[in-house]
Order: structure tokens, then C-alpha cells, then sequence
């Protein structure tokens, strides 16, 4: 084969007419003029073309591996593991002259374009899998991307000649290897309108003379699957997938035409493939027309803007039945009427980015008041003591009184990030739901395809084993997805860094409706009744909060301890008993509080949940001072105490205070965030020390500390400039420090 | 540094959970009617996994995708398959 190959005849009838099988399709262009300059131009796959000059033909020799895969999984996971859904394919191919026919003034025209057919063989070569037939067929592709890569380089010097050569050298190479390796051709001819003709007999697609070795089923399968494939990689190789995702590049068909074998009117066969290309474009632009996504519309004028270009041209004549003919009307195609769609999809876009618009202001309007609501609240706030003073009748100003906008705005001070979290999330949610859908996220549209084909099939393969309860199925689907939104949900929550601020209700009401509500019935029991410490609803608080002393306060209340109540507060007391060992809890349900207090070698160790210090009950001061008298001796001895108490504004200053033996220190558990600084000034401490724990000892934090990840930690205030006479060394005296957290 | 990590992986998963969401909006509109038509595609969990469509005659083949698989030993065709998969772009 030679010119053959890549011309077509000067008379007689086209060659796809004679042939076994002949196919014919449309490479989608919307000026209705293919450039032949422009094949796959950013790829870095080997490919040459190029035409010295306008009166030379235009060559063009590509190799790809292309994978023919329809499977669930990206690319290079089919590659390893389905070897047989990628195949070579190369493509060969010269210009030549050939009449393109066009309108003016609805009268038929045709031009002698000196470059208007592309023309030559598409070669598929399949993998191998004995070894010397596969290093052959190795060989075999590294010859042609080397003949590829040194034409690219030399085609500036070698000129027309050089040109011609290259896809006359590679075919001949090609055909050589077909004895050895599994190489089969289709010749195509590529014409300016689009009009692609794809065409082979059976014998030349196999390489061998049939009479001597007949095509078995499976070649035979190969023979009438392998065209629609050639077209697809022609037309990925010229056309650019604007209005579509490439996956999907098959809204075209390609329609089996007259030959000698297939048996149909030639020229019902030319209108056959003219009609299924129009209706194909035309089913895409309706069903997207039909759809609610406004990306959807837009496509759907793209593809009408194809749809014209073929109608206008191409669906309007047909070829003569010889080559030396001209072309002619073709008058079988009724024709569309795409003006009206594209007014249509106009009118409804319209309307979808009017309610768009509408959606926009009232969720403006909407968010502007919310924001100014609250901004008013908090500048009404920040003058309200002001204007009270001013007056000269602060008191008479109502305070503000605990509240869910109270408990919103403490939340968001002691939860920053994860507020910010919430804020982002909600924003996807609205331009999502509200606005754009994910069309604007191409990889997450992909990615939405993808999870509702996987639920579609488990959805549809229950529906099966269920014999048809297709309501079953679709119930499953919603679950599988469901549950995937469930865990992702979940786990953002989980991830998300929360700080546990305590809702501020103070009534008693609020007390009943504490999630912590169900500790009032045990109020009388036994601990190894009620299981207070270990089983109930506060067991799960009780272990970060008491930390290392965990264990020792477990141990430090007998099991006949009661709970008891005292108002909404309820109580335990491990009892007095002089000169041991001892505890108490402080539980309030309103503010979902805990005190834990710890005696241990005689010195009182409390535990507390963040916030303000609880107001101890009655019975327990009792008890606290029966632990106190306790330790009497010939004197009654008085023990260090150490209180807790935030203020300032957001709670960001501690105020730490009581009475301390100068051997005594007091500890407290403060919860920090990463890159938090706990300051205070020695200056005003009039010799105390805050220490903090430093290897196997303590240090003094200095005038700062700052914490390098979020911690709970744990601080001694002692006294260091203090130092009694013997007489006074187990006398408690007053301290106080003021710590500030940034 | 960590708070400002754990806060970018928890947005993360706000977003996924968001996002699986539309997925599940659109099957809960398709209805049972869109398991009735792909049940009677015979598509199914095997269909699914292997991108490979039974042919029917149910419904149009814009939805579907096509493949074929090839492979040759000794230079000889040895298998060939034809596959069909659904697309729901449209």
C-alpha cells in the first residue's frame, strides 16, 4: 500500500463502499472547518504534524496508549490490574485535495480545498502476553515514538519529502511486524467538514489472507466493536471536551454504513448516519434542558451551538455516489429548529438566575440582620454600665442575666476554631444548596457521579436479591449514603477543638432538664448502689478532672457514702474521720459543674470544673469542718485552704486566694489552649510563687508560661519569700494571686 | 499550630459530609423509580465493579459508556470483551 493509503482514488466509487465494514460519524467542530493543525496540541504523548507549506500535504503519525476502561477506578489502578483495557493505538495519516462543500445564500456550493481530507489507518495494538511476542511488540512501539521524536526534530530541515516518508516508513514496519504480533488497521478518512469515514475489510484489518486462516469468533467480536473505539480516539485526539465530561465523550454515535456486506440503500444509509448524528446532539441538549442545574443549561448551549454547526452544513448534502461527483442536496433530514431550543434554555436560565438573584437578597437580608442584631446587642452592652454610671444609678441598671445568646457568645469566645469550622461548613452548605450545586467543582461533581453509582448498584443489586422490591433498594442506597454522611459528620465533630463551657441555667427547672437530671433519684443511696463514681452519667467527667489523684479519691470514700441534696446541688462525703484520709463532690446539675475535694497526708487537694467556684453547701461545710477538727490536737490545728475564682472580662483572669502553711503549697488544674501564656507579676505576690512542673521538680513560671500544645496544667502556689519562726511554721496566712490567661 | 490542623482536617470532613449529602438529595428525588429502571438495565454491584453493562434493550444508550478490552498471546487474538457501563452525568 502506498498512495493509496493515504489518498483517495481519482474516479470510481469511495472506498468505504466496497469495503466489509464502513462506519460514519462526525468529529464534533463548531465552526463547521476542522483544523488539521490543531490534533491533541498540548499532549506530550509522541506526536508529528506538520506541512511545510500550504502546497505540500500535511502528515501526521500519533501513538497513544489509550485505556478503553469502564470500570469504577481511576486510571492507573485498571492499568495494573485489567492489562486488557489498554491498547496502542497508532494513527497515521496524510492530507489531501478534495471538494468541501458550504452555503451561500442557501445555495450549494463546493471548493477545491488543496488540504481538505486527512486521511490514512488508525493501528490498535493490543497487549501481549507471551514474552517474545510482547518484547516484539515492545520493540515495536519504541521504534515508532523514535521515528516520531527525530522527525519532530528534524522537520524544520528535512522538508516535504522527509514528511511523507515518516508515515509510509511506519506503516511499513508496522504491517512487517503483523506476522509476529497482534496489529490490526482501520482506514479512516477525515474530511474538513467533520464527516469522519472509518473503513476496513476484514482481511486487511487482520493482516492475513483469510482464505488460508480464517477469522475466528473472537477476531470477528474485535472487527465489530473496534470502530466506535478508532472514532472516539480520533475525536479526542481533535475535538476538546468543553460541554462534557471526557469520560463520557459517547454522545455521538458512530452508524454502521452501506457496503457490500451490509445490505441497505445507499443513500438511506447516508441519511441514517446524518439523522442519528442530529438526534444524538439533540437528545444531550433536551434531557440537559430538562435537568434544574443552570451548569447543565449552559452545556446544553454549547452542544446546540454543535448541533447548528452540523445542521448547517454537513446534515444538508450528501456525497455523489463516485468520487468524481459533486456533492449533493440532502433532502431526507428534517430539520431542527435550534433557534427555539437555545430560546427556551435562555428563558429558563433566566428565570433559575432570577430565583438565584431572589435567594441571594433574601439571604443577604437575612444574615445583615442577624449580624446587626447582634452587633447592636454588644455595643448596647459595652455602654449599658457607662450610661448607668453616668446617671449616677449603676445599680438600678438591670445586669445581664444568663441566657442562650450568654451561653452562644461564651462558646464562641472559648471555641474560636471550631466556630470558624461551623461558619465555612454552613458557607459550602448555602453556595451548594442555595446557589450553584457542585457543577462549579468539577472533582466533586466526579466525585458525587461516583458515590451514587456505588449506591445505585447496591441499591439495585438488593432490589434483585429481593426479586424487584425496588423500594427496599432505594431505601438502601439512601442508607449507604446516609451513613457515609453520618461518619464524616462525626468525625469533623470529633476532630473539630471543642472546650466544654457548662450552659449557664440557674432555676431549678433547669436542673430537671440537665442531661445529669437522672443523678437526683440516687439521692439517698449507697455508693455501691447508685454507682455514682463509676457507672453513672458523671463516671465519664470524674477521670480528667481528678487526673493522677483518680484512683485515691475513688478509695477515699467508703461504700455506705450517701448522696445527698442540698436544693439542686447534691453531695458526697466520705464522713469525718480524725486523722485520716478523705473526700468530697460537689455536683450541680444547672451548669453541669463538678468540685472534687482530696485529703491526702494532709493536705487538701481540690478539683474543679472550669468556671466560677460553687457555693458549698450546708451539710458539706459541716463536714468540712469536722475534717478540720480532725487533725486537733492539744491545739486545734489549722490546714491550708485553697480557693479558686474567675473573673475579668471572658474569664481570662483567675484570682487564686486562701490561707497557707508556709510548707504547704496549693495546686490547681488550669485548662490551656496551644500558645496560651499564663502570666502573673512577682512583684504584687508579696512572696508567693507560682510553680509549674519542670522535669521531676517544679519551677516558677516568672512573669509568664506559655503552654506548647492544649493542655490541662497543672500549678503550685507556695509561699518563697516567706519564712516563719519554728513557732508559727504550721500557721496558715492569707495569700492571694492574680494570674492572667492570653 | 496543632488547634489550627485539627481545625482544617475537621472542615475537611464538614465539607465531605456536605458534599456526600447532594449525593444522597439526588437519589432521594430520583426516587425508586431510577432502581427500577437500572434493575431492569440488570445493572447491579457486579455491573458496577467490573464497568460492564448487560446488553439490553431497556432505555438509551446515552447514558452508557462503552470499552473493549483486548488481548492477544503469541499475536494472536486471545480475548476480547465488550464493555457497557452507566453514566449519570446526564
Amino acid at each position: 500500500m502506498g498512495d493509496e493509503l493515504f489518498r483517495l482514488p481519482s474516479s470510481g466509487v469511495y472506498p468505504w463502499t466496497e469495503a466489509d465494514y464502513a462506519y460514519a460519524g462526525w468529529v464534533p467542530n463548531v465552526s463547521g472547518h476542522l483544523s488539521f493543525n490543531l490534533i491533541d496540541p498540548h499532549s506530550k504523548d509522541p506526536t508529528y504534524n506538520h506541512q511545510s507549506d500550504l502546497s505540500v500535504p500535511r502528515t501526521v503519525a500519533v501513538h497513544r496508549v489509550r485505556l478503553a476502561q469502564d470500570y469504577p477506578f481511576p486510571d492507573f489502578l485498571v492499568k495494573l490490574f485489567r492489562r486488557s483495557a489498554a491498547q496502542d493505538f497508532v494513527l497515521l495519516a496524510e492530507s489531501s485535495r478534495v471538494g468541501t462543500p458550504y452555503f451561500v445564500d442557501d445555495e450549494l456550493q463546493e471548493a477545491d480545498d488543496a488540504n481538505g481530507l486527512l486521511m490514512g489507518v488508525v493501528a490498535v495494538l493490543p497487549r501481549d502476553d507471551a514474552g517474545e511476542t510482547r518484547r516484539d511488540r515492545k520493540d515495536l512501539l519504541a521504534a515508532i515514538d523514535d521515528t516520531i521524536a527525530t522527525a519532530a526534530d528534524e522537520r524544520a530541515t528535512c522538508g516535504p519529502n522527509a514528511d511523507r516518508r515518516i508515515a509510509r516508513e511506519l506503516f511499513r514496519s508496522m504491517d512487517r511486524a503483523r506476522e509476529g504480533i497482534a496489529c490490526y488497521f482501520l482506514r479512516f478518512a477525515l474530511f474538513r467538514t467533520g464527516e469522519l469515514r472509518i473503513w476496513f475489510n476484514l482481511g486487511d484489518f487482520l493482516g492475513r489472507d483469510l482464505a488460508v486462516s480464517p477469522a475466528d469468533d473472537m477476531e470477528l467480536t474485535a472487527a465489530g466493536h473496534l470502530a466506535p473505539q478508532v472514532y472516539y480516539f480520533i475525536k479526542d485526539l481533535l475535538h476538546a471536551h468543553y460541554h462534557h465530561d471526557p469520560h463520557s465523550d459517547q454522545l455521538l454515535p458512530l452508524t454502521q454504513t452501506a457496503t457490500q456486506c451490509v445490505a441497505a440503500d445507499q443513500s438511506r444509509s447516508e441519511a441514517a448516519w446524518r439523522n442519528a448524528t442530529l438526534r444524538g446532539l439533540t437528545r444531550v441538549v433536551v434531557e440537559l434542558r430538562q435537568g434544574r442545574s443552570i451548569a447543565g443549561h449552559q452545556q446544553a448551549k454549547g452542544i446546540i451551538a454543535y448541533a447548528t454547526a452540523f445542521q448547517t452544513v454537513l446534515a444538508r448534502v450528501r456525497r455523489g455516489r463516485s468520487i468524481r461527483d459533486s456533492h449533493c442536496a440532502e433532502t431526507r433530514i428534517i430539520p431542527y429548529d435550534f433557534g427555539n431550543l437555545a430560546m427556551s434554555l435562555d428563558a429558563k436560565d433566566a428565570s433559575a438566575q432570577s430565583a438565584i438573584s431572589a435567594r441571594m437578597q433574601f439571604f443577604a437580608i437575612i444574615v445583615g440582620i442577624i449580624l446587626s442584631g447582634l452587633a447592636l446587642w454588644a455595643g448596647a452592652v459595652q455602654i449599658q454600665p457607662n450610661l448607668c454610671t453616668s446617671l449616677g444609678t449603676p445599680d438600678a441598671c438591670p445586669k445581664i442575666g444568663p441566657g442562650p445568646i450568654v451561653s452562644l457568645v461564651n462558646w464562641i469566645v472559648a471555641n474560636p476554631s471550631t466556630f470558624l469550622v461551623i461558619l465555612v461548613t454552613a458557607g459550602v452548605f448555602v453556595f451548594i444548596a442555595w446557589f450553584r450545586g457542585t457543577n462549579a467543582f468539577p472533582w466533586v461533581e466526579a466525585g458525587i457521579r461516583w458515590l451514587r453509582r456505588l449506591s445505585e448498584a447496591l441499591g439495585v443489586q438488593i432490589s434483585r436479591w429481593l426479586y424487584g422490591m425496588d423500594l427496599i433498594g432505594w431505601f438502601a442506597s439512601l442508607v449507604s449514603l446516609g451513613t457515609i454522611v453520618f461518619f464524616a459528620a462525626k468525625f469533623a465533630i470529633h476532630l473539630a477543638p471543642t472546650t466544654v463551657v457548662p450552659p449557664i441555667n440557674l432555676d431549678d427547672q433547669s436542673a430537671q432538664r440537665s442531661p445529669w437530671a437522672p443523678l437526683y433519684p440516687l439521692v439517698g443511696q449507697r455508693l455501691d448502689q447508685s454507682g455514682l463514681l463509676v457507672r453513672s452519667v458523671i463516671a465519664p467527667e470524674m477521670r480528667p478532672l481528678l487526673d493522677d489523684d483518680y484512683a485515691d479519691f475513688l478509695k477515699a470514700f467508703p461504700l455506705d457514702a450517701l448522696l445527698q441534696r442540698d436544693g439542686p446541688l447534691l453531695t458526697l462525703t466520705s464522713g469525718a474521720s480524725p486523722g485520716s484520709d478523705g473526700g468530697y463532690l460537689i455536683i450541680d446539675p444547672r451548669t453541669l459543674k463538678l468540685e472534687a475535694g482530696l485529703w491526702k497526708d494532709g493536705v487538701l487537694r481540690v478539683h474543679r470544673t472550669q468556671g466560677k467556684m460553687m457555693a458549698k453547701p450546708k451539710a458539706l461545710l459541716d463536714f468540712l469542718g469536722a475534717a478540720s477538727g480532725s487533725d486537733a490536737g492539744p491545739t486545734p490545728l489549722e490546714k491550708s485552704t485553697c480557693n479558686f475564682e474567675r473573673g475579668g472580662t471572658a474569664g481570662r483572669t483567675l484570682h487564686l486566694s486562701g490561707s497557707l502553711r508556709a510548707s504547704d503549697f496549693c495546686e490547681y488544674t488550669i485548662e490551656l489552649h496551644a500558645g496560651q501564656s499564663l502570666s502573673f507579676d512577682p512583684k504584687q505576690s508579696k512572696g508567693l510563687d507560682v510553680l509549674a512542673p519542670d522535669g521531676n521538680g517544679f519551677k516558677s513560671i516568672g512573669n509568664s508560661f506559655i503552654a506548647k500544645s492544649p493542655t490541662r496544667q497543672m500549678i503550685h502556689v507556695t509561699w518563697s519569700g516567706w519564712h516563719p519562726k519554728p513557732a508559727d511554721a504550721l500557721k496558715p496566712r492569707s495569700f492571694y494571686v492574680r494570674l492572667s490567661v492570653h | 499550630m496543632t488547634e489550627i490542623l485539627f481545625a482544617f482536617a475537621s472542615t475537611l470532613f464538614a465539607c465531605v459530609a456536605v458534599i456526600v449529602s447532594v449525593a444522597f438529595v439526588r437519589v432521594l428525588r430520583a426516587g425508586p423509580k431510577k432502581v427500577s429502571y437500572l434493575r431492569h438495565k440488570r445493572y447491579g454491584l457486579a455491573a458496577w465493579a467490573t464497568g460492564a453493562l448487560p446488553k439490553t434493550n431497556v432505555g438509551t444508550t446515552v447514558h452508557e459508556l462503552e470499552g473493549l478490552e483486548l488481548k492477544a498471546r503469541n499475536g494472536r487474538l486471545a480475548y476480547v470483551r465488550q464493555t457497557r457501563a452507566t453514566t449519570s452525568e446526564i
